[in-house]
């Protein structure tokens, strides 16, 4: 569609234009693909990466090791899944969500059937705009009844359309271990949302869910299952952030608990926005930032390997992140005395800023032809030189200027 | 180590490289890529770089219309010569399907199916699409609609939160050479995103 088209369709109110006149594929509401599929752009979680081994050629689509981009929205995010909702009817009661049955303001609701949905999905993806489908939902009438919408649409795209690219399929609070045993044979990646750090900030938020039995036992349920299922699905979570006042240290506690304890892949941070006629309207909205922050936090833990103790020392008194970054905080109070490239383990260049694994692995190497001698060296291997610089002895020589102390 | 094993091909695909550069990397190891410091290595590296960044964009960015039952084609005008890398990726993932990707200049066209991966470059589209029809008595149809476009166009609309805008990361990620290369048309999208929020 071009510019022009869009805005006559807006100046005349529309929304979008009609798609129903279609000849390829299903006769498709777009008033309803757009609402569905809005409901889930706080859903932050992006990853289509999939260890699945597809063979044969019976079959339409892949999943690919490293996961794929297909698109990214204006904000930057990777736009590789047709991520929507089933339906966005929903019987709970959350004071940050839209869908709510509590909103003072809700919208139109709308709702897929199964097959509708994997046709849509099929016509996406044999046009290679995405990697799969991202399937969430309300609760619509009750959660088991959604979530066997939401398994047979799964079974539909494996079975009829013998469809073996990525798929994600949401558990929803209190669903049953039988709905979660066939979820996780259909999907590459099943999640349950924890919105919440403890029990008392999610009965803020979410009154009418409970932390531990709806949520807490059913991650129990997907960790003990994939044991015995044959599907290599692994499950992620997703928190609001900041809507009840909880802290970064909280938040981060709980996740590090859940990374050892529930055996999760991915932890998602999609910091609060108020939205308007939800019981949260008038609360501070939370700077992004804040969520660009955590991730920080959560990569430190699982891709750089730092230790929790070392990790802990970023947060302030209040146990919150100070917009700056992370790994130079924690640097300042751990490097005592000035890194040598030329003999430091993997584990000492990695917690220089400025170095990550590629770097620290390609300096290790480097050093086995030669000693390296220059900033310049170190730049060409992938080191951020400025920031590394005032934690580095390089040829005898240390940058001794205030920046190491400085923000 | 992010230099593959297989580095002289990728190099070799590189818009700007010469007999001279093919030369002086034959005599390097995959180490000596993934590690030199001296500029002419590092050179190396960025071009080798370069060429995987844009076969891994196309895999994403090119779309693919269908064209007959089997046959589905997608525009695509690179920089470097990847062609074949992205048309047998996505026969890969569309086993059966004839997947003609190209421009008017060049196709790369290719197949997999049970007799394993067949492909092969020829002329442009057009020119491939006459001889698909003589080859296979394929007749495509007489006109290609767009409604997978519209369709994309209306979730891909539903994703943005005007909140969170961050125009320079969406360039980072979507640079103009690669929507270009890959026939995309997300910015004119992009300009009249605000509106949508008024909506």
């Amino acid at each position: 569609m071009t510019s022009s088209e869009k805005i006559n369709c807006l100046a005349a109110g529309s929304g979008f234009d009609s798609l129903g006149s279609q000849t390829d594929g299903p006769a498709v509401d777009s008033h309803k693909v757009g609402a569905l599929g809005a409901g889930t752009k706080y859903d932050v979680c992006a990853s289509t990466a999939s260890k699945r081994q597809v063979e044969g050629v019976e079959r339409v689509g892949s999943v690919s090791r490293g996961g794929l981009c297909h698109s990214y929205t204006p904000d930057g995010r990777c736009v590789s899944l047709f991520k929507t909702l089933y339906t966005n009817a929903c019987g709970h009661e959350c004071n940050y969500c839209q869908n709510a049955s509590t909103c003072g303001k809700p919208g139109k609701k709308y709702s897929y059937a199964p097959e509708e949905l994997a046709e849509i999905t099929m016509q996406l993806y044999k046009g290679n705009y995405i990697e799969g489908l991202f399937l969430s939902s309300g609760t619509g009438g009750d959660e088991n009844e959604t979530m066997e919408k939401i398994i047979e649409t799964g079974e539909i795209l494996r079975n009829k359309y013998s469809f073996q690219g990525y798929m994600h399929l949401k558990i929803l609070p209190g669903a049953s271990k039988e709905h979660i045993r066939q979820a996780m044979e259909l999907a590459d990646r099943v999640s349950i949302n924890l919105e919440a750090p403890s029990k008392n900030y999610l009965s803020e938020m979410s009154p009418t869910k409970d932390y531990i039995k709806d949520i807490i036992l059913r991650q129990r349920y997907i960790k003990e299952l994939s044991k015995k299922t044959s599907s290599p699905s692994g499950q992620t979570t997703q928190l609001v952030v900041g809507a009840a006042g909880e802290t970064d240290e909280e938040i981060f506690q709980k996740i590090i608990y859940e990374y050892n304890e529930i055996g999760l892949k991915r932890a998602y941070y999609s910091v609060f926005t108020p939205l308007e006629g939800t019981g949260f309207s008038d609360r501070e909205k939370q700077p992004l930032w804040r969520e660009h922050r955590l991730y920080q936090m959560d990569w430190l833990y699982r891709v750089y390997d730092l230790r929790k103790k070392e990790i802990e020392l970023a947060f302030d008194e209040q146990g919150f992140l100070p917009d700056t970054d992370p790994k130079t905080a924690i640097a300042r109070q751990t490097l005592d005395s000035a890194v040598d490239p030329n003999v430091a383990e993997y584990e000492e260049l990695i917690r220089v800023p400025g170095i990550g694994p590629i770097s620290a692995e390609r300096i290790i190497m480097a050093r086995r032809q030669g000693k390296l001698t220059k900033d310049r060296e170190l730049q060409t291997l992938g080191v951020r030189i400025n920031r590394a610089k005032p934690f580095l002895e390089l040829n005898g020589w240390r940058d001794t200027n205030l920046s190491r102390w400085l923000t | 180590m992010k230099t593959p094993e297989n580095f002289i091909q990728y190099l070799a695909a590189h818009r700007d490289c010469t007999e001279e550069i093919m030369d002086y990397a034959r005599m390097l190891s995959q180490e000596d890529v993934e590690t030199g410091a001296e500029p002419k290595t590092a050179k190396i590296r960025r071009m080798i770089s370069s060429v995987r960044l844009e076969i891994h964009k196309m895999r994403g960015f090119v779309r693919l219309v269908p064209l007959a039952d089997s046959i589905s084609y997608g525009f695509m005008e690179p920089e470097h010569d990847i062609g074949m890398w992205v048309a047998d990726s996505l026969a890969h993932r569309f086993p059966n399907t004839e997947i003609i990707i190209g421009n008017n200049q060049r196709t790369w066209r290719s197949n997999y199916s049970e007799n394993g991966l067949i492909h092969q470059e020829g002329p442009g589209i057009m020119a491939t699409i006459e001889e698909l029809k003589k080859e296979q008595g394929i007749m495509p149809k007489e006109q290609v609609n767009n409604d997978t476009e519209k369709l994309w166009m209306t979730y891909y609309l539903s994703q943005y939160c005007p909140d969170r805008k961050n125009l320079r990361q969406f360039h980072k990620q979507m640079p103009e050479k690669h929507m270009k290369a890959a026939g995309m048309h997300l910015e004119q999208a992009v300009s009249y995103m605000p509106l949508t929020s008024f909506v």
